[in-house]
């Protein structure tokens, strides 16, 4: 069971700019795989690939195995209902609607005592707890993390690696976030987004040293473009007339 | 096959409830509105009839005449003008693998379905009641021809949600069709009310069959001289494949 992403390539600005360039990606059920990214490189598009929400791009995408939508994402959470409705909608959605799946988030988001209040009057970790906890209780084939494995407090983030770090070997997780040290932490597989393309690397050190060497360029490279936008014009009035 | 029905099912089940719990949450009796809503509509429009004293066919109770006119007409308009904000409402849900923009789309449509259904129901009971009427003559077509204006709703909307947003123009002229569609659809009259030779003109409309085949199902007095259960079908047919087909262009091309 596996994801396959084949000569994947995505333009935009009419086809002016292209995000991927026949890139390709095959993610195995039970893998861990991180991408570390830079800014600005596609990290976010490359996980709607991966799980399928996005339309826009030639090539071929097979898929035979459950993927999460990244934790992170809630916008599905509803401020006017209360968490154990906003809970049961994912339940349902994804068929595990019973209460043993409510108490089980809400034990995972460490959010019991707030269940039966509504979204909007809850404290404000409540909500991107909630958010990891639902996608993390629901079984999937493989997680998805965009950025980060979750926001909410400094314990809560320790758990939820701790969490991710323990999650039954049959499950995978898919790590896009431009933090190399946060990836390494969770993930076996390395890749690098860059241009369009992935290239992987099977030894930490080697794409550590790579990443930081590409952020240097692209640090340099805005440096450049911030020198040109704000060095005064070489030829003033006076010299354009002649004076 | 079977897997995916369930799952789909699974996805359609839950949005629906998600329309309706978050439906006027913010009030109490939250979805209670949703149902006054709309009998609060019904009962304006029953009082301009009744304030302008357009007459009944003959054998037709009036109020029932004009439930049984509206109530079709209102869950078809209501239906395909809320897909497109449906959509766009909902559009982070879209986020998630399990849901399609048609998805949200059916979702919202059962919502409406559901709503209407109910007060359709409550109001066709209370005014046989309370107007002394004969059941309907056929249950089963009264129900089937509801469900076609309801089906036929969707369809609309689904092809002219996807037009309007290659070519934002195109929701002023869609606009339009509400307007004439009320007049033009048999809410308030049945087609003999116009001169034959207007009939033709008239016809063509698949809301106006839907009409007149729920009156000739319902009452007895009442035989439609036009209206075509295949020719409803057909429209349905046409719209559906034509909705589809533009909502599968648009989806992978303009972002919503």
């Amino acid at each position: 069971m596996s994801v396959d992403l084949q000569n994947i390539t995505m333009r935009f600005a009419g086809g002016r700019q292209t995000l991927f360039e026949n890139l390709n990606l095959r993610v195995e059920a039970g893998e861990r795989v991180g991408i570390a990214g830079h800014p600005k490189t596609g990290k976010s598009t490359l996980l709607r690939l991966i799980c399928g929400t996005e339309y826009n791009y030639e090539g071929r995408i097979d898929r035979d195995l459950r993927v999460s939508w990244p934790t992170t994402f809630g916008d599905y959470l509803v401020m006017s209902s209360t968490l154990a409705t906003n809970i049961r909608f994912i339940g349902r959605l994804c068929g595990v609607n019973n209460d043993d799946f409510v108490r089980k988030v809400g034990e995972i988001a460490g959010v019991t005592e707030f269940l039966n209040e509504e979204l909007g009057n809850c404290p404000r970790f409540v909500r991107p707890q909630l958010q990891f906890a639902i996608t993390i209780a629901v079984e999937f084939d493989i997680y998805l993390f965009d950025d980060t494995i979750t926001g909410g407090d400094k314990d809560f983030k320790e758990k939820a690696l701790g969490l991710v770090r323990t999650l039954d070997p049959s499950r995978g997780i898919v790590f896009a976030s431009s933090n190399f040290k946060e990836i390494s932490s969770c993930c076996d597989t390395i890749y690098i987004l860059d241009k369009g393309h992935v290239a992987r690397y099977e030894n930490l050190k080697e794409a550590e040293k790579y990443f930081k060497s590409i952020g240097q360029q692209t640090a340099e490279k805005v440096a450049v473009q911030r020198e040109m936008v704000e060095r005064p014009p070489q030829e003033d009035f006076t010299s354009v007339l002649g004076i | 096959m079977y897997r995916s029905w369930q799952a789909q099912l699974r996805v359609l089940t839950a949005l629906t409830l998600r329309e309706m719990q978050s439906q006027n949450s913010s009030l109490d009796y939250g979805y209670a509105w949703a149902l006054i809503d709309v009998c609060l509509s019904i009962t304006a429009l029953t009082l301009l009839k009744v304030f302008i004293k357009a007459l009944s066919p003959p054998g037709m109770p009036p109020i029932l005449f004009l439930v049984s006119g509206m109530l079709p007409w209102l869950t078809f308009q209501s239906t395909a003008t809320a897909i497109e904000s449906a959509i766009v409402r909902n559009k982070r849900l879209l986020a998630m693998p399990q849901i399609t923009p048609l998805d949200l789309a059916i979702a919202r449509a059962l919502q409406i379905f559901c709503t209407y259904g109910v007060v359709f129901i409550g109001a066709a009971v209370g005014c046989t009641y309370f107007e002394n009427a004969p059941p309907p003559r056929s249950i089963v077509g009264v129900t089937i021809v509801y469900i076609a204006s309801w089906l036929l709703g969707l369809a609309y909307g689904l092809v002219t949600m996807p037009l309007s947003r290659v070519f934002p123009p195109a929701g002023k002229i869609i606009g339009l069709v509400w307007r004439f569609g009320l007049l033009m659809s048999g809410v308030f009259f049945v087609i003999t009310f116009f001169p034959e030779w207007a009939w033709p003109y008239l016809d063509w409309n698949p809301m106006l069959h839907a009409e007149e085949l729920t009156r000739t199902y319902w009452f007895s007095s009442y035989q439609t001289p036009v209206g075509s259960p295949l020719y409803l079908t057909e429209c349905l047919a046409g719209l559906a494949i034509l909705g589809l087909a533009l909502e599968r262009y648009v989806r992978s091309r303009i972002p919503i």
